[in-house]
């Protein structure tokens, strides 16, 4: 924006200066033009004197020197022997004395005598008038036409001491002379004669250009000759000359021969056209020297109006540090002042504006962590009152179970103490009864009688009864004797009446669960022990038997069909380690972070309660202990359960 | 401007035989042109010299207004005619102390011969043709010479010692001329040496007639 006021700026004053110089460079030229052509015109009054000077003064010279010549003894004695070959062989030495080109003697009977180029001789000499001059005024000077040719005479009468003829002689009026004249003049200068007759009019000699020649004669021949004796303007083919015009005194009132003196305008001009474009070169430097001067105003004025500009641009952006450079201490300088004022006015305010949001958001900030805080806190007590729940919900079950089992236990206890108290009297007594049939048998018996017995023994195939029964009552003895061991682990199990924390061996619990549970995977998985601790800790048994369990579940179900469970038991400072690892199919990463989570289960809906590890989770942390895991899908699951030794109340 | 200087050299050969030898020599201007109507005498320092005998008079022409020749040498005491062959009468005159005399406008040969008794330059001119001059040098020794139109001169004469002089027209000398002393011996030699010319400013013949000298009229 500022870079057009700046062109409009340097546009205005260019425009002021060159219309100035122009209009003034229009009057200087008119009037120079009009001085130029009155000084021309003065030239040419100059040139004219000169061209007279030499015309009539060379004549008269001509003149006088011709009468001092003919008063030549020696010609006086040619011109006396009365025989033309001398006389015309003396008038020709004349002649060359005054540098003639040609020369006559004229007898006093008005005949040439004598002429030099033998032409006229012993006919009347031409110009009869001439010589009507030379005897009155004693010589005539006159231009004359010989043969088509310009002369200028000299006639002076021949005296000896009475006139005895005339000698006339005759310089050429050619270019050779107008040469000489214009050699004398300005170069601008052109002279030309012409001859104006009856038969028509002719150029004689002119020192014009071939090509204004041409013009010239054109203009004569049509009779159009400009004649002025005035200085007047004629055009001549391209050009124009400054002409004057002027009649030349002949020697026979028949002729007229008019000179022509002629200033060419564009020649005569060409000196002054230094001055024109000195003038023109003066005109370009001002305006050079203008556009620079209003360049450099209209920077001065366009100048703090940019940096305003580019100012207000910055601040646009929000740079409120550079402040405009105060140089001036005009208007613009009070502005610049002003608008700096403002920008501080407007930086402040800015910055408490900025200042109170970020107090502002400062304040949401600490909220937000407030409220997230709380949150989560909301979440975790959500989810200690769910875990809580949980817990109360399997130990509500697990009382129940407990309750269930301990009173299962304690009914078949009875019966299985009497089979196992009893089986081994019947084993007695049937090895009892078996020892005597042998007896009989092999005792002497009579025939019918061992016939009969031997019947009655083949009936009831008493061979494999005796041995049969024997394999009986061992297998009902270890039946029995295996009832009991699982009504002891049942019990075991259930720990109902060690709802204390009492120091027991882990390695009991676990043998408890894994007797307890391998009747359902015995034939698939194999399970290796690895006991390492062998000492009591002290702990809720039946709460840690529970979670065993759990584990030992969880890793049958992870192997889908051989495989092998690894128990491990050990010690780390104060505190037990259990292992409890699988071979099966691991789990992924998203599940492991689930799966401590209340009612998550991968198994079908109704086959799990989600609560097994939640409810591990629970009780070691009860224990103040710690349960995690490790798995490798595809590989396995390692469940490691941290338990301090020891319980503090 | 009106004073050209122009080398001027004389070539002089010496040839002998037992009592005549020749002189023998060629004029040549700086540009090595040849220089014409040049004279050279050659006067004995000792003994005398041979007596004139008698001769016809010797003839200097005007041919178509012009002195021909344009120089005439001869010997003190003999004269000379003057023929006039033009159609144009002449009037012969000399203003030269060595002679002074006029024959008045006329025709034909005079009647008289002019007689010549002082040895000089005698200057000739005609009082109706500015142009025409011609010069008759008059010298008492008979060993004399002029260069002919390839600039050779040659002089037959005893075994002696001479001033040899030259004289031309142009020569920028007092009275035109130059002279000195040469044994003539047995033996050639060669002597070189150098004289300055006037520009040439008459030549005696007349101008290119006036019709010649022509009008410049426009074409």
């Amino acid at each position: 924006m500022n870079r057009s006021l700046q062109a409009r700026i340097v546009l205005f004053f260019s425009i002021l200066f060159i219309g100035g110089q122009v209009l003034t460079f229009i009057s200087v030229y008119w009037v120079s033009k009009d001085n130029v052509l009155r000084q021309l015109g003065q030239n040419l009054v100059y040139a004219e004197h000169i061209f007279n000077r030499l015309i009539t003064e060379r004549g008269k010279q001509m003149a006088s020197e011709t009468r001092i010549l003919a008063a030549d003894f020696g010609f006086l004695a040619a011109v006396n022997s009365n025989d033309r070959e001398t006389v015309r062989s003396a008038v020709e030495n004349l002649t060359l004395r005054i540098q003639g080109q040609r020369g006559f003697y004229i007898g006093l009977d008005k005949k040439v005598v004598a002429d030099t180029a033998g032409h006229f001789e012993g006919n009347p000499f031409l110009f009869l008038d001439a010589i009507h001059i030379a005897e009155k005024d004693g010589q005539a000077v006159a231009f004359g036409l010989i043969e088509g040719e310009l002369f200028e005479l000299a006639v002076v009468p021949v005296l000896a001491p009475v006139p005895i003829g005339w000698v006339a002689i005759a310089v050429a009026v050619d270019r050779n002379l107008i040469e000489h004249f214009k050699s004398l003049s300005s170069t601008a200068l052109e002279i030309s004669i012409v001859e104006r007759s009856v038969i028509g009019n002719r150029i004689l000699a002119s020192s014009l250009p071939d090509v204004q020649k041409q013009a010239l004669s054109e203009r004569i021949s049509q009779d159009k000759i400009p004649m002025t004796q005035d200085s007047k303007l004629v055009e001549l083919g391209m050009n124009v000359f400054l002409t004057k015009s002027q009649q030349l005194p002949t020697a026979r009132t028949d002729q007229l021969i008019l000179a022509f003196l002629q200033i060419d305008l564009a020649k005569a001009v060409h000196p002054y056209l230094i001055l024109l474009y000195a003038a023109l070169g003066l005109l370009g430097l001002g305006l050079v020297a203008t556009l620079l001067g209003g360049i450099l105003i209209a920077r001065r004025i366009t100048q703090p109006v940019r940096l305003l500009s580019e100012a207000t641009q910055r601040i646009s952006a929000g740079q409120f540090d550079q402040l405009i450079p105060v140089k001036q201490r005009d208007e613009l300088g009070l502005f610049a002042e002003n608008f700096n004022a403002m920008t501080s006015k407007l930086k402040n305010t800015l910055e408490e504006l900025e200042e109170f949001n970020r107090t502002l958001e400062r304040k949401v900030e600490q909220r937000t962590e407030q409220y997230k805080q709380a949150n989560e806190e909301l979440t975790q007590a959500m989810y200690r009152l769910k875990m809580a729940q949980s817990q109360l919900v399997q130990s509500e079950k697990m009382a129940s179970l407990g309750q269930l089992v301990a009173g299962v236990a304690h009914e078949l206890n009875t019966p299985i103490g009497s089979i196992n108290a009893n089986m081994p009297i019947l084993g007695e007594y049937i090895a009892q009864t078996i020892s005597v049939i042998d007896q009989l048998k092999r005792a002497d018996l009579s025939e019918l009688g061992a016939q009969s017995l031997e019947k009655m023994l083949e009936e009831i195939e008493f061979d494999f009864i005796k041995e049969d029964a024997q394999l009986l009552i061992a297998g009902v003895s270890n039946a029995a004797a295996r009832v009991r061991e699982i009504v002891l682990s049942l019990r075991n199990f259930s720990r109902l009446d060690e709802a204390e924390i009492k120091d027991v061996l882990l390695e009991e619990g676990l043998n408890n669960a894994l007797s307890f549970l391998q009747h359902g995977f015995k034939a698939r998985i194999e399970v290796i022990k690895d006991y390492r601790l062998n000492k009591p800790v002290s702990c809720y048994a039946g709460l840690i038997n529970q979670v065993f369990v759990n584990l030992i579940i969880n890793a049958e179900y992870a192997i889908k069909d051989q495989g092998i469970i690894s128990v491990i038991t050990r010690q780390e400072d104060d505190t037990a380690i259990v292992e409890i690892k699988d071979n099966g199919h691991g789990m992924s990463d998203d599940i492991l972070q689930k799966i401590f989570d209340p009612f998550f289960t991968t198994k079908a809906i109704g086959s799990g309660t989600g609560l097994g590890l939640s409810i591990a989770y629970g009780i070691m942390k009860r224990h103040k202990g710690s349960i995690s895991v490790s798995s490798v899908l595809g590989e396995g699951s390692n469940f490691t359960l941290k338990l301090p030794m020891h319980q503090k109340d | 401007m009106n004073r050209i200087i122009s080398g001027f050299l004389l070539l002089l050969l010496v040839t002998n035989s037992a009592y005549s030898a020749t002189l023998s020599g060629e004029l040549k201007d700086s540009a090595g042109a040849a220089v014409s109507d040049a004279v050279i005498t050659a006067t004995p320092t000792q003994g005398g010299l041979p007596s004139l005998s008698p001769q016809q008079p010797k003839s200097l022409d005007q041919i178509n207004r012009e002195f021909v020749s344009h120089v005439l040498v001869i010997r003190t005491g003999e004269s000379v005619i003057f023929p006039n062959n033009d159609k144009t009468k002449h009037h012969v005159y000399s203003f030269s102390p060595a002679h002074r005399f006029e024959i008045k406008l006329y025709s034909g040969v005079p009647s008289e011969p002019i007689t010549f008794n002082t040895p000089g330059v005698v200057v000739l001119g005609c009082n109706i043709h500015d142009w025409m001059v011609g010069y008759i040098v008059v010298t008492d020794t008979p060993y004399f010479a002029k260069t002919d139109a390839s600039g050779h001169w040659s002089i037959e004469l005893p075994v002696n010692e001479y001033k040899l002089t030259l004289w031309h027209e142009n020569l920028d000398e007092p009275d035109a001329s130059v002279s000195k002393i040469i044994k003539v011996i047995e033996g050639n030699s060669v002597i070189n040496d150098t004289v300055s010319l006037k520009p040439n400013r008459r030549s005696g013949k007349p101008p290119s007639t006036l019709q010649e000298q022509g009008y410049q009229s426009e074409p």
